[in-house]
């Protein structure tokens, strides 16, 4: 079957490398069913030289009574050790796998996935494999050896014994599967139930100006009743079966211990000569009581086993993901300039909803552009396609000649710099927030940077400069800072090509200033496009484009626009007067 | 009727488990009853050996059934006790989740402008849960561990006191033990909990900043140090999982060294004929289940620390409101508002200053401004439901001095952020009228309801829904659009039977068609209500019957559209460029 395959890969692995534990598993499994069955043997010996008055033997086998004890016990102890061991480590193969997986999904996964479900993949369904296999299989299989064992000591002791036992397996288990089905099934009710609380609670939290408007309070809170009365009865629905299971259990348990010793008794026809001895029978209850432990935790286990396949099932569909298709390892493309091409392109997230409608766009090399548009005019996706984050469906982008999707990894650090809208700080010092821990960049290289972007001021005021630990817990930076930051990780590799989305955004005018005379500074032969939904701030451009619903409507150079009354004069009035562009 | 709410007198959480005497006191009595009948098990047990040793065939039978029978009748009893225990707390659960959600409900907007759902939301159901269940669980193990042990000890001292204590040294040393490694095992499971957030930090790092490092082609060097905390959490998680099973041997160990006392001491006493077989059997299944029960004697108490500070966060949000400030004059109609010299602070800064204008019934007001000029805070300050300063008046009566019920059925507004429930469309648009639910169909007109639908152009909208406006929206149903997300709140807004009508920012995701439409509709559905028009876009200005411009928190400008155009100000220029950019935008549609 398909969808297992990345676990008997990861098993497989885990086998070559901890064989031990492997093997150590199913020989405490097995010893662990022998060890189970020697008190109730013991107890035999006991009660017959306790009742024959040979009391002789009494300590040596009160201390082998110990001595079986204390088996069972480690051989409990080393089967948990063998599973755990060799479970965890299955458990980091796989998600070693689903890390490099991420690494080879495209950009588009990202996008439309939201953070919390794959992190749930990579968590909490593992985990469930986790449970799959320590609690599901090795515990499933330890009591099917346990129960194999208390059933091979009763024919032992009497094969009518035996039967009777045999025949008694089933039927408990029967019963006891059928109230572990109950519960289960009317747990899912009340998860349901939990669900809608939830809904409804979260609503009515975030709508509460809302009520409160309406004078709508007393219509909420009776509408919460029904919900709780709902959620209570699945509750008490629950509850009837639980509060039963381990009360009939117990009772049909003494059925068959009364049942068993009755037996054992009349076998010999009431004489002791000829049927059991007393001692075989109070080995046989001893049996009985301890059988019925394993046969009631098997249906727990099979339905553990049940619920886990869940997680497999969600992590195998994460493992199906189609991976990025082309072959970026190569990096055979080496583009000729920092020209930018953009060719008739369209492009869209969703079918029937196009993004970008057929636009076209060329900087040369060396030239500042700025694109305008509002929000939602589909700029930012045009600065991703041109960096090379999506694969083009129709028309192309070029950079010096060469689709930018198909670049290495390592190559377009070197030929794109980019500032993205939202600059992420990640946990770490300043030095890896700008290198994003690629050794390969000097430290003379980062200083380089830091002085361009006239960052390297604050850094010396930082309590540890470079080695200053940014993001959660550490040290916050403004949000100018930030920005500067996100300047210096897009230049430190010295690219040729810059792309800025929204790059002043929400500064204020000295740190604005700050960064305009950053980029001039580094402007040289270098080719800049820039986004923005403002005006103010591009005046350095040498031509402007505006964008609106995916093309460009007008172009030119900045004062040539602001001469005729158009888009862009019109756009410039609005923005001044702090209307909203939105 | 009223199915949950507080307790009638103090609101401690014993007079809340009180509220059900009848459960608790049944559950009670059996949970007694079952712990100390429970001995008689092993006791017929081992009668039930004895006669088995025995001749008598009818001594045998009677001894099974006996066995049976009492087992049966204890179980029962237990039964009786998991069954009132958990309808008794499946009930405060109930009353605990009502009462605090009426509790918040009742609280003032400003009082509630302070709270995050997300917390209230961890109150109502992960706190309210924790104390419920530490609650349950601790009076469970009170029956079944801690009278359990003294039933079987119990027993155990009158079938031979001295093997009893003697077998029972190591009881206490395993209590012990168990306490003396709790502080181990505690710091074992925090440090893989540690491993498992530096984990899940690792992971949240690198799916929130994937595309960043997918842009700089960093992906693979990040990979690799989440690896190395997979790896450490795999370490912790094997060390935790371990250091709890190695516990387990031991625990039988000191239990199984009692038995040996039990054996040697008694089994010698059987031989020389002074206890019967039965009775050892007894003994040891007594004592097997006594020494048992230490492994989880101590389980309970860990969880009454997180418990007691879940309760205080429940007991801290179920305070009643401290409310006060609302008046009690009550309003029917509303033919007029007047403001004058209205100031605003919200948050302690002063947001508008000197605000005064009026307005008729009949009439349809616009108020405009660039961003952050106050349009969103006059709307608020407008609805009654924060604290100003200077005077509203509505047909000369005082805003704030108006009851709860008369501001909200004068008053209807769309929100700034307009929330709809996850019901049918159909009850979004009824709730504003702010009956109980059961009792929506009493009071519910038709024609009216049709009106809002038709008025807020969303007729055509439900047309094309398969189950039209029973449709459910939200999460359990289709996904709405956020022009029709703002159509419906408008028309819970006129379906409200309110004099006045605060729409704030209602056309932002609409067409300006569809805009002008609905503008049209409320001139005819609106001549009976004062209706003032918070937004940005201008396009629909010419159509209503005055303007306020805002700048800067007070009123910039004041007028008919026909004089501001004339006069020629802000107004008029932002005006003619919008009606430029939108007709150059509208090219396609």
């Amino acid at each position: 079957m398909k969808r297992f395959d990345f676990l008997t890969g990861a098993v497989r692995k885990t086998w070559g490398e901890y064989r031990t534990y492997g093997v150590l598993l199913p020989t405490a499994v097995a010893a662990g069913a022998f060890f189970n069955v020697m008190p109730a043997m013991l107890l035999k010996e006991i009660v017959d030289q306790a009742a024959s008055s040979r009391a002789d033997m009494l300590w040596k086998l009160a201390f082998g009574y110990l001595g079986a004890v204390a088996l069972i016990g480690l051989a409990d102890f080393l089967r948990e050790y063998g599973a755990t061991v060799f479970g965890q480590r299955v458990l980091l193969n796989v998600r070693n796998g689903m890390l490099r997986k991420l690494t080879r999904l495209p950009v588009r996964y990202f996008d439309t996935t939201p953070t919390g479900e794959t992190m749930a993949r990579l968590t909490a369904d593992i985990d469930a494999i986790n449970s799959l296999f320590v609690s599901g299989v090795v515990a499933a299989a330890a009591d099917l050896f346990k129960i194999a064992g208390f059933l091979a000591a009763l024919f032992l002791l009497s094969p009518y014994l035996g039967m009777v036992a045999l025949a008694g397996v089933p039927a408990v288990y029967a019963l006891s599967d059928y109230f572990r089905m109950r519960i289960y099934q009317k747990q899912v009710v009340v998860r349901r139930r939990v669900a809608e609380i939830n809904t409804r609670i979260q609503e009515i939290y975030t709508g509460l100006p809302m009520i409160k408007s309406y004078g709508a309070e007393s219509y909420f809170a009776g509408g919460f009743e029904p919900v709780l009365e709902n959620h209570r009865i699945a509750m008490n629905a629950n509850s009837v079966y639980d509060a039963w299971f381990p009360c009939v259990m117990q009772t049909v348990r003494s059925i068959f211990i009364a049942g068993a010793v009755y037996i054992g008794a009349r076998i010999g026809g009431m004489s002791p000569e000829t049927g059991l001895s007393i001692g075989a029978i109070s080995a046989a209850a001893d049996l009985f009581i301890r059988l019925f432990e394993p046969i009631e935790a098997v249906a727990s286990e099979l339905l553990t086993i049940q619920q886990a396949m869940a997680g497999i099932d969600r992590a195998g569909e994460f493992f199906a993901h189609a991976e990025e298709k082309t072959d970026r390892s190569s990096g055979g493309f080496r583009p000729s300039g920092a020209s930018v091409e953009v060719r008739n392109l369209s492009f869209s997230y969703s079918a029937g909803q196009p993004v970008l409608d057929g636009l076209s766009l060329r900087v040369p090399q060396g030239a500042k552009a700025v694109i305008v548009g509002r929000t939602g005019s589909g700029k930012s996706t045009l600065l991703h396609l041109i960096a090379g984050m999506y694969g083009t469906e129709s028309g192309g982008v070029l950079i010096g000649g060469v689709d930018p999707y198909r670049l290495a990894p390592q190559e377009r650090r070197r030929w794109i710099g980019i500032v993205p809208q939202t600059v992420h700080i990640f946990n770490g010092n300043l030095l890896e927030n700008i290198t994003l821990r690629d050794t390969s960049i000097g430290r003379e290289q980062v200083e380089r940077a830091l002085e361009t972007t006239g960052l390297a001021e604050a850094v010396g005021t930082l309590p540890e400069g470079m080695e200053t630990m940014l993001g959660e817990g550490g040290f916050s930076l403004s949000f100018g800072q930030t920005q500067l930051v996100a300047l210096a990780r897009a230049l430190v590799t010295d690219p040729p090509l810059l792309l800025l989305d929204e790059l002043t955004s929400g500064l204020d005018a000295v740190t604005e200033s700050k960064l305009f005379a950053a980029l001039r500074a580094i402007e040289g032969e270098r080719t800049i496009v820039t986004i923005s939904h403002r005006l103010s701030g591009i005046l350095d451009a040498d031509v402007v484009h505006i964008m609106e619903r995916g093309k460009i409507r007008e172009s030119g150079a900045p004062e040539e626009l602001a001469s005729k009354e158009g888009w862009y004069a019109r756009y410039k009035r609005l923005e001044e007067s702090g209307w909203r562009m939105a | 009727m009223k199915l949950y709410g507080p307790p009638r007198k103090k609101e401690t959480l014993p007079a809340f488990l009180l509220k059900y005497k009848r459960q608790f006191f049944v559950s009670s009595l059996a949970g007694f009853l079952y712990n100390t009948t429970i001995v008689l098990g092993p006791v017929l047990l081992g009668r039930l050996i004895d006669a088995a040793g025995g001749d008598s065939a009818d001594r045998l039978l009677l001894s099974a059934l006996s066995f049976v029978g009492v087992t049966g009748s204890f179980q029962f009893l237990r039964f009786v006790k998991r069954w009132y225990m958990r309808d008794q707390f499946n009930r405060v659960a109930c009353d605990l989740r009502q009462t605090l959600l009426e509790r918040l409900l009742g609280r003032s907007v400003p009082e509630l402008s302070r709270e995050t759902a997300g917390d209230l939301m961890s109150r109502t159901l992960g706190d309210i849960t924790l104390v419920v269940d530490t609650v349950m669980s601790t009076l469970n193990e009170g029956w079944d561990t801690w009278l359990l042990m003294i039933s079987y000890f119990a027993v155990l001292m009158i079938y031979d006191w001295r093997t009893t204590l003697a077998a029972s040294v190591m009881i206490p040393a395993a209590l012990l033990f168990a306490h003396g490694m709790r502080r181990t095992l505690y710091d074992c499971s925090l440090a893989a909990r540690r491993a498992a957030s530096s984990v899940n930090t690792g992971l949240k790092r690198y799916l929130d900043g994937a595309f960043v490092l997918r842009l700089f082609g960093r992906e693979s060097s990040e990979a690799d140090r989440i690896e190395e905390a997979f790896e450490e959490q795999a370490k912790c998680s094997i060390r935790e999982i371990l250091l709890q099973q190695v516990l387990l041997p031991v625990y039988a160990l000191i239990a199984g060294l009692g038995i040996v006392a039990a054996i040697g001491l008694l089994g010698v006493r059987v031989a020389e004929g002074e206890m019967t077989v039965g009775e050892l059997n007894a003994y040891l299944v007594m004592f097997v289940a006594f020494s048992g029960r230490t492994k989880v004697a101590a389980r309970v108490f860990n969880r009454w620390h997180g418990a007691r500070a879940a309760w205080g966060r429940v007991r801290e949000k179920m305070e009643r409101s401290v409310e006060s400030g609302r008046g009690s004059v009550s309003l029917r109609q509303c033919r007029s508002l007047n403001v004058e010299g209205l100031s605003f602070s919200p948050d302690g800064a002063r947001i508008l200053s000197d605000i005064s204008f009026s307005a008729e019934r009949g009439k349809i007001i616009g108020i405009t401004g660039p961003v952050g000029s106050g349009k969103t805070a006059l709307a608020r300050a407008l609805s009654g439901l924060f604290p100003y300063e200077g005077s509203i008046r509505l047909d000369g009566r005082e805003l704030r001095d108006l009851s709860a019920e008369s501001r909200a059925a004068m008053i209807s507004s769309t929100g700034h952020e307009q929330f709809l429930f996850s019901m049918s469309i159909r009850e979004n648009i009824l709730l504003g009228t702010g009956q109980p639910m059961r009792d929506l169909g009493a009071e519910y007109d038709e024609a009216r309801f049709w009106m809002a639908l038709r008025v807020a152009a969303l007729s055509g909208d439900i047309s094309r829904f398969e189950e039209g406006v029973g449709t459910m929206v939200g999460e359990k149903g289709i996904r709405i659009s956020g022009g029709q997300r703002q159509r419906i709140a408008l028309a819970r807004a006129l379906y409200a039977k309110s004099d006045i009508l605060l729409l704030d920012d209602p056309f932002s995701a609409v067409d300006i068609a569809t805009e002008r439409e609905i503008v049209h509709g409320l001139r005819e559905a609106c001549a009976e209500r004062i209706v003032l028009l918070f937004t940005h876009r201008l396009t629909a200005f010419p159509l209503l019957d005055g303007v306020l411009v805002m700048k800067k928190g007070s009123i910039g400008e004041q007028g008919s559209h026909e004089t501001l155009m004339a006069a020629d100000g802000l107004y008029g220029g932002i005006y003619s460029a919008q009606v430029f950019m939108e007709g150059n935008g509208d090219e396609k549609v």
